[in-house]
């Protein structure tokens, strides 16, 4: 059988060296397998589990980019190959994080340096619960050695830069070596951090992802431009993941995709993956916590003789004296020559304005290296209001002690290798003119440790591993606890900084992931059912999620299959499914306007919105239509007809004058979905003015003001305090259509176990809110005369209102989602919202 | 019979594989400007609509009218159709063929190859645009309250000026580093060598 060319994306570049599919539609993916992420580790769990035999989807958010494709231009590589164009930062912007957001992950934009997982690691990660024997470990290695080609950096690609740095180790006796690297016959360059146009470097994409996506024996589909932002899963079984396929240059979502898996493996890389099961409530006590960044700061030796250090392999020798190379246990630095592009170095160098361009000029004179610190798990990664991930960290005393005492070993290096300065990071003395200041520059990180301009490209941690379930996320095979099929794998797991560059590291766990699934694939995973969930993907059964064109070839294809009695209305009829979330009303069929994304239909969603009602009115059928928005009341005949392109359909005669020159055609093609079209003329011809969908079941993200009144007042109750604690992502409730996400509530006890809640409105407005529990409903206050009454209905979700006080005036105005409610006292105007544990 | 037509071929893919359940619908372009507006079944549009078809498994369709589909009461000077075709698969349209109006024996023949037309996405547009917004993105998850001013703000301010200089690579060069050695769209040079020019000027 011919297999489905195997990447996917909405980037159709020319002379791609892989098969490329564009995609043009949602998606819908039935697997053994989906792995989130394709850098260092995603992209071997998914190699490794399509060759043998299981059927994997790979997501990835970037996009794909071949070697042709790198052009060696800063501007051009970063915004196309670096997470958030290399803006990502800590939370007081003191710290700049380096990832890749591209097939193949950091891994396609990494200095390609190789460092196996030192042996204090490993036993540190052991005390901590981290239970892999050596012998593991020590496959794994050197499987993943083998498999992307690490080899020494040989003496002659040594460049001047390189050979200072060796030069000075040597002079001062420190142990040192040239660095592996997984490259094979490197060009040398000194563009590793723009991707490598000469495909010398052995990133992922040249080697798992190609060998996955080549092998005939492979069973594996990729698809690119596409974030994942939802994981299902119910009672510790993970049954599918959701994501938006976005366009790069707009940011709208153009699809949606949804994949129900047997397994599932979150590869996002650290502050990604700890984002995702944050979004998701997974392991919400314990995820975005204990992240380490390797915090590097960076030494300019500004000699006489150009040092031209652009020229050649960036990253090629080390330091290992004060590391965990060395056996350092506690902490400890490497010292590691780096060199950067112009336009980085120029970022990379704090110095302002004239003194900025005197550092310049001299570009070609220095050589540079970084001391990088093997920090402590400190850092953590929460969601901001609309789900963004934000990183906080303050590197601890013993980081900057090592920061002062590694900065001391390399300023004194580079003045014994004859630096005639030395230009440093801190803000209080950039340039050291002489070896007698180094004890100032040594002072001033040591009294204002805030001045010291630090960058990361290895952030690591936040899902710990680790055997005790109260403490971690992932087990020692990184599988979650409480999970049976949800797996996280990737630099997020680290238990600790790795105190080596991490990638060999990262790759060794994905080794051990992925053999672990494999061996257990029988005994535990390949008889869980396949959920057939279809997410927010567009379908017949669901086309309330449905793009214009999409409908409107559904409706020119499909028959007319059910009788024309089925749309008769049985007012009363309306239930609610709890564990679905689904709402059934047969009080009338809601109607749909597609989901473009477009001015004119978001208007018309927003403040627009119909039902349809049917019946048999003296013997025969007959119909209302009703904009919820105002009190019109269309009446309609409806009866079936031939028309000259559609076939069969009902055609709906409006019976008033205002409307007469007005009609709709309708194609019953369930139960309980119609689709239909709306025309301006006389039928068959007529002017079609609007496709769209009406049904009889939607789940709650769709539900009308009256379908809120009822589960608020039948299906929920007050909750338990400990149940409500942790946060809520709210939507307003609109009869006309799903709104986006507004609101988060974020509950915790205080110190006294009493309840509180912050609340962020529309990304704005942030306060926080007094708790009162009643035997009724949890009711909020802030400092508005407004307050929030909510109730539970599920443990994920919850029922809210936000009412004015009562009063006598008479509130028959407004926007229709302010409703209007009688209570004791007069009426209040309520605005109804929905919240969700999982965005 | 005289007054019937057949509108009838196949669909093809580009590796010439036939492709199946293809949903075809013939039109007659009244107006002589071509497939422009009755996509959507438009009554504005005087083009007619003359019937549609599924594609078989061998990508064959067939289409059979009559001249009442397109003669309509003031269309006295209409002869035979101008027959084209609107062709969608489960998805949206992707393909609207060019008119056909040689009929022979009343039968109008299409050999529909669908490409992907789709136009190249151009990776290098506008990079520096996308940088820009990437860096006033990156406001969402920085926390007021935390930012330290006197040593942010000048940083943030230098890192645009940065990027607004040393964006360009020509810019380099005034600083001794030769740049890339690749071209700016190495694609379009298919046969370009791979070679450090640099090394050889040093
Ligand atoms: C500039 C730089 C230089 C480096 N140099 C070295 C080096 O020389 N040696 C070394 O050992 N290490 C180096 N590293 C670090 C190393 O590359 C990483 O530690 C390693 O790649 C981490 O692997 P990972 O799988 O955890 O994440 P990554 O490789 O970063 O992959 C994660 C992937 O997940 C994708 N993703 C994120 N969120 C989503 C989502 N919601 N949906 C879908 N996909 C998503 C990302 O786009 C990315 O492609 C360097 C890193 C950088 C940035
Ligand atoms: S230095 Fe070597 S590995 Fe790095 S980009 Fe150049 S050729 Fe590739």
């Amino acid at each position: 059988m011919e297999k489905d060319q195997m990447i996917y994306g909405l980037e159709k570049i020319r002379d791609r060296r892989e098969a490329y599919t564009l995609v043009t539609h949602d998606v819908v993916e039935n697997v053994d397998v989906c792995v989130i992420g394709s850098g260092a580790a995603g992209a071997i769990v998914a190699n490794k589990l399509a060759l043998q035999g299981k059927s994997v989807v790979l997501l990835e958010k970037g996009g794909y980019y071949d070697a042709e494709d790198m052009n060696q231009r800063e501007t051009d590589m970063i915004s196309l190959l670096w997470k958030n164009a290399g803006a990502t930062f800590t939370d007081n912007l003191r710290m700049v994080i380096a990832q890749g957001q591209c097939l193949g992950g950091s891994t396609v934009i990494n200095d390609a340096v190789c460092f196996k997982t030192p042996q204090v690691t490993r036993d540190q990660w052991r005390q901590m619960g981290v239970s892999i024997p050596d012998g593991k470990w020590d496959a794994a290695l050197d499987e993943v050695w083998k498999n992307i080609h690490v080899s020494k950096v040989k003496d002659y690609e040594l460049n001047e830069n390189n050979k200072t740095l060796q030069r000075a180790c040597l002079q001062k006796g420190y142990l040192s070596s040239s660095n592996d690297r997984n490259c094979k016959d490197c060009m040398q360059c000194g563009f590793c951090h723009l991707g490598c146009h000469y495909e010398t470097k052995q990133d992922m994409l040249v080697t798992y992802i190609r060998k996955a996506v080549r092998s005939p024996d492979s069973d594996i589909k990729i698809y690119c431009n596409c974030s994942v932002e939802k994981i299902t899963y119910s009672d510790g079984v993970a049954d599918g993941v959701e994501g938006d396929f976005v366009d790069r240059t707009t940011g709208a979502v153009k699809f949606k995709i949804r994949v129900n898996a047997k397994v599932i493996v979150v590869s996002a890389g650290a502050i990604a993956s700890s984002q995702i099961l944050l979004k998701n409530a997974i392991a919400p006590d314990r995820a975005g916590r204990g992240l380490t960044f390797h915090p590097a700061s960076f030494l300019l030796g500004r000699f006489d003789k150009p040092v031209n250090a652009y020229d050649g392999i960036p990253m090629g020798y080390t330091c290992h004296q004060f590391g965990v190379t060395n056996g350092v246990k506690d902490g400890g630095f490497l010292i590691e020559s780096i060199f950067l592009p112009i336009l980085q170095f120029s970022l990379g160098v704090p110095s302002f304005f004239e003194n900025h361009q005197l550092l310049m000029k001299d570009y070609v004179y220095y050589a540079m290296a970084g001391v990088m610190v093997r920090d402590e798990p400190v850092g953590t990664v929460s969601l901001t209001a609309d789900g963004s991930a934000k990183v906080h960290y303050d590197p601890s005393s013993r980081a900057m002690k090592d920061f002062a005492k590694g900065l001391r070993v390399l300023a004194e290096m580079w003045f014994d290798a004859g630096a005639r300065h030395v230009i440093g990071g801190h803000r209080d003395l950039f340039v050291l003119e002489s070896r007698s200041d180094i004890d100032r520059m040594v002072k001033a990180v040591e009294e204002n440790p805030d001045g010291l301009a630090i960058a990361s490209a290895h952030p690591q941690g936040g899902n710990r591993m680790g055997d005790d379930p109260s403490t971690c996320v992932v087990d020692s095979n990184c599988r979650v606890h409480g999970f049976s099929n949800l797996f996280v794998t990737d630099a997020s797991v680290f238990p600790t900084a790795v105190g080596v560059n991490p990638q060999v590291t990262v790759m060794a766990l994905a080794t051990l992931t992925a053999d672990y699934i494999n061996d257990s694939w029988k005994s535990q995973f390949a008889k869980l059912p396949l959920s057939s969930a279809e997410g927010e993907t567009c379908s017949l059964g669901q086309p309330m999620y449905c793009h214009s064109s999409r409908l409107e070839t559904m409706f020119n294809r499909q028959e007319n299959s059910m009788p024309i009695e089925t749309l008769v209305n049985k007012p009363g009829d309306w239930s609610f499914d709890k564990k679905q979330l689904m709402i059934r009303n047969n009080n009338h069929w809601k109607g749909f306007f597609t989901v473009d994304q477009d001015l004119t239909t978001m208007a018309v969603k927003y403040f627009g919105g119909f039902w349809k009602q049917f019946f048999i009115k003296d013997g025969k059928l007959a119909g209302i239509t009703h904009p919820y928005d105002a009190p019109v009341f269309a009446d309609n005949i409806p009866d079936m007809t031939s028309h000259p392109r559609y076939g069969d359909v009902v055609y709906l005669k409006y019976t008033g004058a205002e409307f007469a020159m007005f009609y709709d055609l309708l194609k019953i093609v369930d139960q309980d979905t119609i689709l239909g079209k709306a025309f301006f003329g006389v039928p068959p011809n007529g002017n079609q003015i609007l496709v769209f969908s009406m049904s009889r079941k939607y789940n709650v993200d769709f539900m009308t003001e009256t379908d809120h009144e009822k589960i608020y007042q039948e299906h929920a109750l007050a909750p338990e305090i400990d149940k409500v604690v942790g946060r809520w992502t709210g939507r307003l409730v609109s009869d006309s259509a799903q709104t986006p996400h507004v609101q988060t509530f974020t509950y915790t006890k205080d110190n006294f176990g009493k309840l509180q809640m912050q609340y962020v409105f529309g990304g704005l407005l942030a306060g926080m809110s007094r708790v009162v529990l009643t035997s009724e409903q949890l009711l909020m206050y802030d400092y508005t005369n407004w307050h929030d009454e909510v109730r539970m209905v599920t443990d994920d979700f919850m029922v809210g209102k936000w009412c004015s006080p009562p009063t006598n005036i008479p509130l028959d105005f407004g926007p229709s989602f302010l409703g209007v409610e009688t209570v004791p006292g007069g009426k209040r105007f309520c605005l109804r919202f929905t919240l969700k544990r999982r965005m | 019979m005289a007054d019937t037509y057949i509108a009838e071929g196949r669909i093809l893919d580009e590796k010439r594989k036939p492709i199946k359940n293809l949903y075809v619908e013939a039109f007659d372009d009244d107006v002589g400007l071509g497939p422009f507006s009755s996509v959507f079944g438009n009554a504005l549009s005087p083009n007619d609509y003359l019937g549609n078809a599924f594609t078989n498994k061998d990508g064959v369709f067939r289409i059979k009218f009559k001249t009442a589909s397109f003669k309509g009461k003031y269309e006295v000077f209409e002869g035979q159709p101008d027959v084209y075709l609107v062709i969608s698969d489960e998805y949206g349209v992707i393909k609207t063929t060019a008119v056909n109006n040689r009929p022979k024996n009343n039968r109008f023949e299409f050999k529909v190859t669908i490409k992907d037309e789709s136009p190249f996405f151009d990776p290098y547009a506008n990079s520096a645009q996308r940088l820009l917004t990437q860096f006033t993105a990156t406001g969402q998850s920085a926390d007021p309250a935390l930012i330290n001013p006197i040593w942010t703000g000048p940083l943030l301010i230098r890192s645009i000026t940065s990027y607004l200089h040393y964006s360009d690579p020509r810019v380099a060069q005034l600083y001794g580093n030769p740049g890339p050695q690749v071209s700016a769209r190495p694609k379009d040079s298919p046969d370009h060598e791979h070679i450090i020019p640099w090394r050889k000027t040093k």
